[in-house]
Formats: C-alpha cells, sequence, structure tokens
C-alpha cells in the first residue's frame, strides 16, 4: 500500500513541476503561435539567478522574488524588441527563440560556470515525513502544493478576470480582437512575461532536486513538449492534465517496469500524434 | 571598360566555382577537404528541406528526422558487416523516405505553427528511441567506426580525396535533379501551394497530394544526406534527431534565402565556415553562434542572395 | 550597414584561409601542443577541469622545455566526434601541432584514433576511459594517462568484499557504456572473491527524478549489504540527495565510484553526502608533500577545489614534458620521443604513476569518504590499493 501511495505522490510532484513549465509554453503558443524553443532557458535563468540571489541571503522568498523579476524582464526584451517584429511570421519566431537559447545558455555557462548544482530547499521543508512505513520528503509536497496553486491561480485569471478574457478572446480570433480597440501588443507582451515568469519560477521550484546545470534548458523544452502534445496545445486545461498524465505515467512506469522507460515518454506522444495531433484537450485547429 | 565586360558574364561565377571547387584539394590541407565535404552534404539537407519551406510553404522544425533515420540505417547496416556500398546507401535512402512516408500522413494535417510542433515531436520521438533503446541503438554512445568501402570500379572511398570528389558529384546530380523537378509541372503546382491552397484547390489541384509527395520527397533528398554525413564522420548518435541539426537547416534556409537552389547551398556555406572558424577562435563561440542566428533573422530575413540580387 | 557585415564576413573566411603556418624544423622552433575537450552543454565542467590542471602544469614550468617554448592550442569537441575529429584535423593540418592532448568522451577518443594513428600524431589520452583504446585496439600512437573505464573499479570491487564485507550489493549506473563498463569491472572482482549481486538499476543518462527507482532499491532494507553507484554530473547530484530524502542512506550504505562523489558535486549535495565511501584514482585528502602542493596552488590559481579530472589534466601534461625533458626537447625525433614516453615515471599527486605495457596509466587506488570541517566538504582517505593496472585481480 505505502508503495502505492509513495509512488504516486513521487509521480504528482513530478508533474506539477512539469506543470510549471508547460503551462508557460501552452499560453505562448495559444495566443501568439510562437513555438518559444527558448522556454527551457527562461527555467535555467530562473534557476541560476534564484541561486545567487539564494546563496547570498539564505531567504527564499527573496530569491524566488529576484529571479521572477529576472526571468520577466528578459522575456519582455525578447517580445517587445525581437519576436514583435515578426508577428505571425512562425519560421523566423522561432529561429530567434532557437538564438536565444544557444545566448541564454553560454552567458549562464559563463557567468555560473559548467558545474551541476542544486538549489538548497528552504529550511522549513528540509526534512521529511513519514507516511506509513516510509519516509517521503516534505519538499515534494510542496511542489504539489505550488503546483495547484498556480493551476487555480492560472484558472481564476483566465476565467474571472477582465485581462483572461481578452486573452481567452484573441487565442479565439485575434482578428476581432484587434477590431475592438484593445492595445493588443500589450496583451501580447504581458502573456509572453508571464509565460516566461511560469518557466523561471519553475526553475526556482525544480532546482531543489531537479537541479540547474547546462542542458537542462532542453530537457525541460524537450518535457513541456511531450505535456502539450499529449495534453492539447494552446490549452491550459490540456496542461494540467496532461502534467498529470506524464508525471504518473513516467513514475510508475519508471517504478514497475524500468526496462520499459523508453515508451513512459515518447510512447503516449507518437500515439497522440498519430490518433488526434491537436491533443486530448486541444481545439480543432482551422 | 571593356577588358572587364567579360566580368558580366552570366557564366563567370558558376565557372569561377566549378574551378575552384574541382581544384581545392590540390591547394589547400586536409582539413579544408573536410570543410567543403561538409559544406556539400550540408547543402544537400538544406535544400531537401527548401523543398518543403522554400516551394510548398510547410516549414518543418524536425527535418532531422529523416537525415538520422538513413543514418541509423547506415550506420547499423555497416556495423551488422553489409560490405555492398550501394545496398546500403538505397537502403539507408529509403528508411529515410519511408519514415517521411509514415510521418506525412501526420503532419501534413495540421498548417504553419501545429506544423512545425508537430514535426518536432515526431523527430522527438525518434531521439527518443535512439537515446534509449539501447540494445538496438546503443544509445547515447552512439555508433563508433563506421567506415568507407569501395564502391566499385576499384574506387575506394576511404582517402578523404576520393570522398570529396564523390560528394561533389553527388551533390551537382542533385542539383541538376532538383532543378529538374522543381521546373516540372509538379515543381510549380507546389509554388502554387504555398502561394494560396484554396486558389489551388478551386481550380481542382490534389492539395493534399501534392503536399504529401513533396513531404516524402524532402524526406528522401534529407536521407541522401543522412548517409552521406555517416560516411563522412564515422560515426551516428541521437544528437543526428536534434532540434538543433533541424533549426540548422532552417537558418541557412533564411540565410541564403530560401525557394531558389542557390540560396540554401550559400547559406550552408557560410553556416558550415562561420562554426568551424568562429569556435578556432573564441571558446565562446555558441554565443556569437546565438547572435548570429539573431542578426541573421533581423537583417538578413530574406537572404543574403536575394539582398544581393536586388543591389 | 548590411553590405558592411557581409564584406566583413566573406573577409573573415578569406582571412583564415590564409592562417596557419608552414612548419620548418629547428630547435629554437616552439613545440605545438594540440588539445581537445568539451567546453559546451554537459561536458563543459569536466573540460574545464582538465584544461585547468593541464595549464596548470605548463605554467609551472613557464611553457618552456629544454629551451623550447611551448605553445599550447585549445579547440572545442562539443563532446561530439564529428566536431572532434574536425578539430583534430585543423590542429593537425593548420596549426601543424606535434602532439594532440585531451579528449573526455570515449566516442570522441574512438574517432580521433584512426586519424592520428594514420598521421603518425602521438594522442594522450587525459580522461576517456573506453577500456579498448588500450587493450584490443591499442596504438604506440596512443597513450592514456587517466584511467581504463573498469580499473579502479576492479580495486573497488576487491576491497568492498575483503575489506568491508560486503556480501551483497545493488548495482546502480548510468544506463551507457562508461557506465556498464565500470559495473562490469567493478562486479568481476566482487564476484571473484564470492559476493553477490542481487540487483541492477540502470536509469538513462540525465534522469530527472531517481525517485520511482530508489522505491526499488527500498525492497532490499535489511537483505543487502550495500549500493553501488556510479552516476556523474547533475545525476550524481541528484542520485545522492535523492537518495538521502527517501532515507536509504543511512539503512543501505552507498559505496561509490569516485564520479558521484567529486568535489564539484559536494557543495550541492551537501550533508546527504557526508559520510558517503567511495574508490578513486585520485583524492583531493591524499596525505602526501605533492598532493598538499598541488591542491594549494591549484586552489590558489583557480579559487575552486581540484578533482579527479584536475589532477588528471595536470599528469598528462607532466607525462608529456617530462618525455620531451628526457629527449632534450626534440619533439621531431618521434620514435624516441615515443620512446621516453613509455618509460616516464614520476610521484604525481595521485601517488607514483607509470605506464604499462599497453600504455595505460598504472595508479594506485583510494578509498574515500566525504568529510565536514570548517563547514566546508571534502573527500579524506581511509585506505589506499597500491599499483593498480587495468588488468588487475585480487588473489583469494
Amino acid at each position: 500500500m505505502s508503495f502505492w501511495i509513495i509512488q504516486t505522490l513521487n509521480g504528482l510532484s513530478f508533474s506539477m513541476m512539469l506543470f510549471l513549465v508547460a503551462s508557460g509554453f501552452t499560453l505562448i503558443f495559444g495566443l501568439m503561435k510562437i513555438i518559444n524553443i527558448a522556454h527551457g532557458s527562461f527555467y535555467l535563468l530562473g534557476a541560476y539567478i534564484g541561486l545567487t540571489v539564494l546563496k547570498a541571503t539564505g531567504n527564499f522568498l527573496l530569491a524566488t522574488l529576484a529571479s521572477s523579476i529576472g526571468v520577466v524582464l528578459v522575456g519582455i526584451i525578447m517580445q517587445r524588441f525581437f519576436l514583435r517584429r515578426f508577428h505571425m511570421k512562425e519560421l523566423q519566431q522561432v529561429l530567434l527563440t532557437f538564438g536565444f537559447v544557444f545566448i541564454i545558455a553560454d552567458l549562464c555557462l559563463w557567468i555560473w560556470g559548467g558545474n551541476p548544482q542544486a538549489l538548497p530547499k528552504p529550511s522549513l521543508l528540509k526534512g521529511s515525513i513519514w507516511i506509513g512505513s516510509v519516509v517521503f520528503p516534505s519538499y515534494r509536497l510542496f511542489v504539489i502544493l505550488v503546483g495547484i496553486l498556480v493551476a487555480i491561480g492560472l484558472w481564476i485569471f483566465q476565467e474571472k478576470t477582465k485581462f483572461g478574457a481578452i486573452v481567452r478572446a484573441g487565442v479565439d480570433d485575434e482578428e476581432m480582437l484587434r477590431g475592438t480597440g484593445i492595445n493588443i501588443q500589450v496583451v501580447f507582451v504581458g502573456v509572453f512575461a508571464l509565460g516566461a515568469l511560469l518557466a523561471g519560477i519553475g526553475g526556482m521550484i525544480g532546482g531543489p532536486f531537479v537541479g540547474v546545470f547546462p542542458g537542462v534548458d532542453l530537457s525541460m523544452l524537450l518535457l513541456a513538449l511531450v505535456v502539450v502534445i499529449i495534453g492539447g496545445i494552446g490549452s491550459l486545461k490540456g496542461a494540467f492534465l496532461g502534467s498529470l498524465f506524464v508525471g504518473l505515467v513516467d513514475n510508475f512506469g519508471k517504478a514497475l517496469f524500468p526496462e520499459l522507460s523508453l515508451f513512459t515518454l515518447f510512447a503516449p506522444m507518437a500515439i497522440v500524434l498519430a490518433i488526434k495531433p491537436t491533443g486530448i484537450f486541444g481545439r480543432k485547429e482551422e | 571598360m571593356k577588358k572587364f565586360e567579360i566580368l558580366k558574364s552570366p557564366l563567370l561565377l558558376p565557372c569561377l566555382f566549378m574551378g575552384l571547387v574541382l581544384f581545392l584539394p590540390y591547394f589547400f590541407s586536409n582539413y579544408y577537404v573536410g570543410l567543403v565535404i561538409q559544406i556539400f552534404i550540408m547543402a544537400i539537407f538544406a535544400l531537401s528541406l527548401d523543398i518543403l519551406v522554400g516551394h510548398t510553404g510547410l516549414p518543418s522544425l524536425g527535418h532531422a528526422t529523416y537525415f538520422g533515420v538513413a543514418a541509423y540505417a547506415t550506420g547499423l547496416l555497416y556495423l551488422a558487416g553489409i560490405k555492398n556500398f550501394w545496398l546500403v546507401m538505397v537502403v539507408g535512402i529509403g528508411l529515410g523516405g519511408l519514415t517521411a512516408v509514415l510521418f506525412g500522413f501526420l503532419a501534413i494535417r495540421a498548417l504553419g505553427a501545429y506544423f512545425m510542433l508537430i514535426t518536432l515531436a515526431l523527430s522527438q520521438v525518434l531521439w527518443g528511441i535512439a537515446f534509449k533503446w539501447r540494445s538496438f541503438t546503443r544509445g547515447d554512445d552512439g555508433l563508433p567506426g563506421i567506415g568507407r568501402r569501395e564502391i566499385g570500379l576499384g574506387i575506394d572511398l576511404k582517402p578523404d580525396l576520393h570522398f570529396y570528389y564523390f560528394t561533389l558529384i553527388l551533390f551537382l546530380i542533385i542539383l541538376v535533379a532538383l532543378f529538374i523537378f522543381l521546373h516540372s509541372p509538379f515543381g510549380y503546382a507546389l509554388r502554387g501551394v504555398r502561394e494560396s491552397e484554396s486558389r489551388m484547390k478551386a481550380l481542382g489541384y490534389p492539395v493534399w497530394r501534392y503536399k504529401y509527395l513533396a513531404f516524402v520527397f524532402a524526406g528522401i533528398f534529407a536521407g541522401i544526406s543522412g548517409v552521406l554525413w555517416v560516411y563522412y564522420s564515422g560515426f551516428v548518435n541521437p544528437s543526428y534527431f536534434g532540434v538543433d541539426l533541424s533549426a540548422k537547416a532552417l537558418l541557412m534556409l533564411i540565410l541564403g534565402g530560401s525557394g531558389s537552389l542557390l540560396g540554401p547551398v550559400i547559406g550552408s556555406g557560410i553556416i558550415v565556415l562561420l562554426e568551424n572558424i568562429v569556435s578556432g577562435f573564441t571558446e565562446r563561440w555558441s554565443l556569437i553562434l546565438g547572435v548570429i542566428y539573431v542578426v541573421v533573422i533581423m537583417l538578413f530575413s530574406e537572404g543574403i542572395f536575394s539582398f544581393i540580387k536586388k543591389r | 550597414m548590411r553590405k558592411h557585415l557581409l564584406m566583413m564576413m566573406v573577409f573573415a573566411f578569406i582571412f583564415s584561409f590564409y592562417s596557419g603556418g608552414q612548419r620548418v624544423a629547428g630547435a629554437a622552433e616552439p613545440i605545438k601542443i594540440g588539445y581537445l575537450a568539451p567546453y559546451v552543454g554537459v561536458f563543459a565542467k569536466f573540460g574545464n577541469d582538465l584544461k585547468d590542471g593541464f595549464k596548470l602544469y605548463l605554467e609551472e614550468i613557464g611553457y618552456k622545455v629544454a629551451g623550447r617554448e611551448i605553445i599550447f592550442i585549445d579547440e572545442d569537441t562539443e563532446g561530439k566526434p564529428e566536431v572532434g575529429l574536425v578539430k583534430a584535423k585543423k590542429l593537425v593540418e593548420k596549426d601543424q601541432v606535434h602532439i594532440l592532448a585531451g579528449i573526455i568522451s570515449s566516442a570522441v577518443a574512438y574517432a580521433v584514433r584512426d586519424y592520428v594513428i594514420e598521421k603518425k600524431i602521438p594522442l594522450v589520452i587525459t580522461n576517456a576511459g573506453a577500456t579498448k583504446l588500450t587493450q584490443e585496439q591499442r596504438s604506440p600512437y596512443i597513450f592514456r594517462t587517466s584511467f581504463a573505464n573498469g580499473q579502479q573499479d576492479l580495486a573497488g570491487g576487491w576491497y568492498a568484499y575483503a575489506k568491508m564485507g560486503v556480501r551483497k550489493i545493488i548495482m546502480m549506473g548510468s544506463d551507457y557504456a562508461a557506465g556498464h563498463e565500470k559495473a562490469a569491472g567493478f562486479m568481476k572482482t566482487f564476484k571473484f572473491m564470492g559476493g553477490e549481486v542481487v540487483e541492477g538499476i540502470y536509469p538513462p543518462l540525465g534522469t530527472n527524478d531517481f525517485a520511482p527507482y530508489l522505491a526499488k532499491v527500498a525492497n532490499y532494507v535489511g537483505k543487502v549489504d550495500r549500493t553501488w553507484a556510479f552516476f556523474a554530473g547533475s545525476d550524481a547530484i541528484r542520485f545522492v540527495n535523492q537518495y538521502d530524502e527517501y532515507g536509504l542512506k543511512e539503512k543501505i550504505k552507498l559505496f561509490c565510484e569516485e564520479g558521484v562523489t567529486d568535489e564539484a558535486n559536494l557543495p550541492s549535495q551537501k550533508d546527504a553526502v557526508l559520510g558517503v565511501e567511495s574508490y578513486a584514482r585520485y583524492s583531493i585528502g591524499y596525505d602526501s608533500v605533492e598532493n598538499k602542493r598541488f591542491v594549494s596552488e591549484y586552489r590558489k590559481r583557480y579559487r575552486y577545489d581540484p578533482g579527479s579530472l584536475s589532477e588528471g589534466g595536470y599528469v598528462g601534461a607532466k607525462f608529456i614534458v617530462k618525455a620531451l625533458e628526457a629527449v632534450g626537447g626534440k619533439i621531431e625525433n618521434q620514435e624516441a620521443f615515443l620512446k621516453a614516453l613509455r618509460g616516464v615515471k614520476f610521484e604525481a599527486p595521485r601517488g607514483p604513476v607509470r605506464f604499462d605495457d599497453h600504455q595505460n596509466v598504472i595508479f594506485s587506488t583510494f578509498i574515500q569518504r566525504v568529510d565536514k570541517k570548517d563547514g566546508k566538504y571534502n573527500n579524506i582517505v581511509i585506505d589506499k590499493i597500491p599499483d593498480v593496472d587495468q588488468y588487475w585481480m585480487p588473489k583469494k
């Protein structure tokens, strides 16, 4: 019994971290149709900035704040000065974000060195708790909690606020939104920054257990891609359910059939691509 | 001014170019011969992608798929002891094409950014197989030690010089083949699809079939470059499916100008040389490469080739 | 603006084609050493450690040997064989280097191997461990100053059984060639002595979450004596931290390959790694005059602790320079140089080193434990197994 509880919690904690990264990716894609290859770079940047502040001050909240400001600024610069010029030119946008992958990765290597690191956990969450006869790290419960809170926050934002309504309208029909006289550029910058912020928080939250090191940017991008393809492109609900699915399947797959770990991540994606390329919860595209 | 008249001949540039590539191995060391081989192979790869991007309007972000499949097929067949060079090559290219036959069904349904995302995801599925199915692909260790063999008529491809001319000839054949292909009614129809899919549909063209066939052809030509690359590098590993390779080919197209035959070739030449030369000057070449991506997109978005023409 | 940029690019190409001089023999001519290592991506840290160590020795001798200057030219392999091969060609043909050194990844080493043999350029491998390079596929031109995969592991497997009293063990390592070769080395002597391997778990490289695998290990609490582990870089950090988080650290103690407890990892593993034991070809805690000097010089120069890669680079440079000294700097007489290199012996930071008949280094293997002193984590030596070569076998 305890095996199943522990493994479910493991899977959930990994799912929630995936959700933080994937939700931003899907938001940006949904509204602007930008495939942000540099999305994992926000994770990388967020984690490194957080690590530096954490080492200097020892304050997890302060570190989260600093890394959030950092990635949001970078996101705004990317959108405002580069991507905006190529609105709806997918090819140029993808290649621009790809250039930023190289730039951010190499700057991080330059500043922080290539040594893999793990963010220290906040002191409150260092310990483990007992569930039945086994221990479970309390930090992972915290990750689950954060993931759920962010999911609720995003849901409220999207369904209950005016800005959220504008974004939803933009996803459905951008032309019409332009017609209503809303400054769409502000909406674009805002959503891009929000996407970057989510990935940056993902870096802060994931930093203590996944760590931060050169190459984590692309591995996070890949995970976000798998989640988004399975859950449905451009849909927050899809990203949430996709994360749950990927996190749990991956975890139980590895625990029960370690030799089949190949199929736990990529086989579901391949199947979804074959049957419903817009994902389980994706809308039918035009 | 008369003595400069010859400089304006339209044949001058191609002749100069041919002279240069034919005699290059006699002037430059093996290292540069290797670089030019790289350029030929990457040019074939970029040209194959341009069938999709420049001529059909399908921006694929997973073109490395067919390159990688052909490369793995070549490597695995070689290590399995298949001695016949041409057999390995045909099977490699064929499997590259076959993958495109399958993936075409999945990808062609989508458009624009969705098409990019799906092609990217498909290439990542194959990356996952190559990385994790160790008993078959040897995972991240890759397949080392793939040599070049005799190709018949007593010609051995082992020396770089021989391989240089071999890739050169293949490259030229492909250029001619693509020229014929793209100037056939089929090629014009593809560009019709690129300009306006709905109009072509209204004219009674089977648009889906055109796009699908273009997709398969692109896969086959990419397969050729994959096979050649394995023989050039003697090695295969999962990075051959990497998104960076797909993106690099797109950058070559954008830089050189897509929709032409010369553009992708120029683009691949510039990128291959830049990569190799910049990395010799500084450890921060990866940063510079990133900046090059950004600068190219911001300044030469329509391609250096078209920029020269406009002048 | 665009036109200028374009012209600049064109000129850069033309210029680069013309640079690179011709080799003229002569005693005053500098000796060129070409260096291959990865400086981007996952291997960047390893590449830098290796280079820092290598350059530290060259700095100590002022880049001079027997009156000739040494020029160090380094190139980034990106850890990719095809890139490594192109860079090797560039170093040999454009820069005209006399010796090649470095190389982290075994795949790169294999790719470069055939080329250097063809060109008759001595290659001194300072890390890549693939066993074949100094066994089935050895060559008079290829030397290895680091280790063969499985070499120190042979000693480790014996030590676990004979000295630690381990009888049953779980093997956990990254699922790639080095992981399996190292595990094979360990199991060879461990089983030879009579030990039993009850489970083998090999997660893929770059496993983000070890938790599901650790659940399997937890089933063996009370049934096995130790867990053997080999992970490197970020995998090592996650593995050790999660092994502790899931309460396994005290229940089934670890006995690791040195990569798991590399000095560079310790600040990120903290208390999770405290007391973990491992075997190593180099230990920062080795109490010898030469090692203390090396550690303090290294810290002073680079402001971080040397790991086994740093020492590997340092030793590689010293092997080359000692051989050059022996032939009076006359690298052009290659036969004499290779002969001298084969015979080099000296006291390295890791203790006495020399080559075996297959040109792979022989060294002592350390048993070490992570200790905390003044808030800083470091490995300390608890035992030493002298003269371990790549074919080492214990007596029963």
